[in-house]
C-alpha cells in the first residue's frame, strides 16, 4: 500500500514539473497567438455586445437593458 | 546569527544558460514584432538588453526581489511615460470626454473585468464604453488576463501588472521606513476582499464601472472626465486622495505596496481565481526561527505570523520574492503543488537548477511581463530621446 502511495506521489510530482514546464512554453506561445487573429475568431462567437450611451440631462449613461 | 543563504541562486553555467535562453526567446517576440518600424525596433533592443542583465542578476544572486523591483519599477514608469504623452497625442490631454464615451474609444485595463463580468453575462452587453476587438478593448484585455492568471495567478501583480510597479517605485525611494508597521492591524488585509464584492454588486445594480467613476487611483496618471459638476469633483477628489494616500505616501513611509494589499479590488478578484496557478510560495518549517523578518517586510502584507506558523504565504501573496530575499535562513521558497520542498540550496547540478520550481516560475513570470512590459517601455525611451533632442515627449 505504501508502495502504490509512493508511486502515485512520484507521479503527481512528475505531473506537476511537466505542467511547469509546459506554462513556460505557453509563454511565447501565448504571444504569438494574440495577433494570429484568434482573439476576434473566438470573441465573435461569444454573445457580447458593445454597450450603447447616451446623452441624458447633460451626463452620459448606458442605455439600460428591457430584456434580454 | 547563521550565514545568510539566499535559496533561488543559481550557478554561473546556470544563470548564462537561461539568460541566453531568455534572450532568444524576448528578440524573438519583441524585436520580431516592431520588424517595420527601425526606431521601436532599436528602443526594443535597448530594452532588451536591460531584461537581459535583470534576467541574469536574479538567477545569478537569488534576489528575486531586488532585481525583480527595478525591473517593475522601469515598467511602471514606462507605462506612464508612454501612455500620457499617447493620449495627448490622439486628445490633447487627459481628460476623457463625452464624444469619446459615445464613440466607445476609452482603454479598458484589467482593473475593470470583474465589474463588467455580471453585467456582460446576464444583460449581453459592456458596462464600459470601450470596443469589443480595438487593441485595449474588451477580448484582448480578456485574453490577457486568462493568460496572466494561468501563468502568474496572483503573482501578476508583481510581474506583469503596469499599476503595481507604481506603489512599488514609491516603496523603494527612501532608504527606511519612517512609519513602523510594528503595530499593524493585519485584519485590514481583508479590506480588499470586501470592496471587491461591493463594487462587483454596485456595478450590477447600477450598469456602471463604479471602481473607475469613483475610486481608481490611478485614472491620476492615466486618463479621467474633466469634472464639470460638484459630483464630478468629488469624485475626483476621491480618486485623486486615494492616489496620493495609498499610492505615494504611505509606500513612501512604510515601504510597503499599501495600494496593492490594502485596497485593490482587482488584486482580492486575482488571489481568489489566481489559485488556478500551481506556484505558491512555502516556509521550511524545519528551518523557519520564526525571526518574523519576512512578516515585518512582505510588500503586501501577505506574510502573517500565522502563516509562518502554518509553512505558507496568504492567498494574496503576488509572489515578489521579497520574503526570500530576506530570510536569514533561505527558509522561504517558490513550490509547486504537491512537490515536496527542497532541502539543499544547490538543486543538483545543472538540471536540477533548470527544473527546480522557482527557476520555472521566474523564467515564466519574467518572459510574461518582458514582452507585456516592452511596448511600453519602448516607446517611452523613444520619448525620453525625442525630449532630449527636440525638447518635447510628444513624438506627433
Amino acid at each position: 500500500m505504501a508502495d502504490i502511495k509512493g508511486i502515485f506521489r512520484r507521479l503527481g510530482v512528475k505531473f506537476m514539473y511537466l505542467l511547469a514546464l509546459t506554462l513556460v512554453f505557453l509563454v511565447p506561445v501565448f504571444y504569438m497567438m494574440f495577433k494570429s487573429g484568434i482573439i476576434e475568431t473566438i470573441g465573435k462567437k461569444i454573445p457580447i455586445k458593445e454597450g450603447t450611451f447616451v446623452e441624458a440631462d447633460g451626463e452620459i449613461k448606458i442605455k439600460r437593458p428591457e430584456s434580454r | 546569527m547563521p550565514e545568510k543563504t539566499l535559496i533561488n541562486s543559481h550557478s554561473r553555467k546556470t544563470s548564462v544558460f537561461l539568460t541566453a535562453l531568455m534572450a532568444f526567446l524576448l528578440a524573438f517576440l519583441i524585436l520580431g514584432g516592431n520588424r517595420d518600424n527601425p526606431r521601436m525596433m532599436a528602443a526594443g533592443a535597448v530594452y532588451l538588453v536591460f531584461l537581459t542583465v535583470i534576467t541574469y542578476l536574479i538567477f545569478r544572486t537569488g534576489m528575486v526581489g531586488k532585481y525583480r523591483s527595478i525591473f517593475f519599477a522601469t515598467y511602471a514608469v514606462g507605462f506612464s511615460l508612454s501612455f500620457i504623452p499617447m493620449l495627448i497625442e490622439t486628445r490633447g490631454s487627459m481628460f476623457l470626454s463625452g464624444e469619446e464615451i459615445l464613440s466607445l474609444s476609452a482603454p479598458l485595463c484589467h482593473l475593470t473585468l470583474p465589474m463588467i463580468a455580471i453585467p456582460a453575462v446576464v444583460y449581453g452587453f459592456l458596462i464600459f464604453p470601450t470596443k469589443l476587438f480595438s487593441e485595449m478593448g474588451f477580448f484582448p484585455m480578456l485574453y490577457l488576463w486568462l493568460g496572466a492568471t494561468l501563468f502568474l495567478g496572483r503573482g501578476w501583480c508583481s510581474w506583469g501588472c503596469f499599476y503595481g510597479g507604481v506603489d512599488e517605485f514609491f516603496s523603494k525611494l527612501l532608504p527606511k521606513k519612517i512609519v513602523s508597521s510594528k503595530n499593524f492591524n493585519y485584519t485590514l488585509r481583508f479590506f480588499p476582499y470586501a470592496f471587491l464584492l461591493v463594487i462587483v454588486l454596485w456595478a450590477f445594480i447600477a450598469l456602471e464601472p463604479v471602481y473607475c467613476t469613483w475610486f481608481c487611483p490611478f485614472k491620476a496618471i492615466t486618463e479621467f472626465i474633466k469634472p464639470t459638476n460638484w459630483l464630478m469633483w468629488v469624485q475626483t477628489g476621491i480618486f485623486v486622495s486615494i492616489f496620493l494616500g495609498l499610492v505615494v505616501v504611505l509606500p513612501l513611509l512604510m515601504k510597503r505596496r499599501t495600494q496593492c494589499g490594502l485596497f485593490c479590488p482587482f488584486g482580492a478578484f486575482q488571489a481568489v481565481i489566481g489559485q488556478v496557478n500551481p506556484y505558491r510560495v512555502k516556509i521550511d518549517g524545519e528551518k523557519c526561527t520564526k525571526c518574523n523578518t519576512c512578516v515585518q517586510q512582505c510588500p503586501t502584507f501577505s506574510l502573517t505570523e500565522e502563516a509562518v506558523s502554518k509553512g505558507k504565504s496568504c492567498i494574496s501573496c503576488t509572489r515578489c520574492g521579497k520574503c526570500m530575499d530576506v530570510c536569514p535562513r533561505g527558509a522561504i521558497q517558490y513550490s509547486l503543488i504537491g512537490v515536496p520542498l527542497r532541502n539543499s540550496e544547490k538543486g543538483g547540478g545543472f538540471f536540477g537548477e533548470v527544473f527546480r520550481p522557482d527557476t520555472l516560475f521566474i523564467f515564466g513570470a519574467l518572459l510574461f511581463g518582458g514582452v507585456l512590459s516592452s511596448g511600453m517601455v519602448s516607446t517611452s525611451l523613444l520619448r525620453i530621446t525625442n525630449l532630449a533632442v527636440n525638447g518635447s515627449f510628444l513624438l506627433k
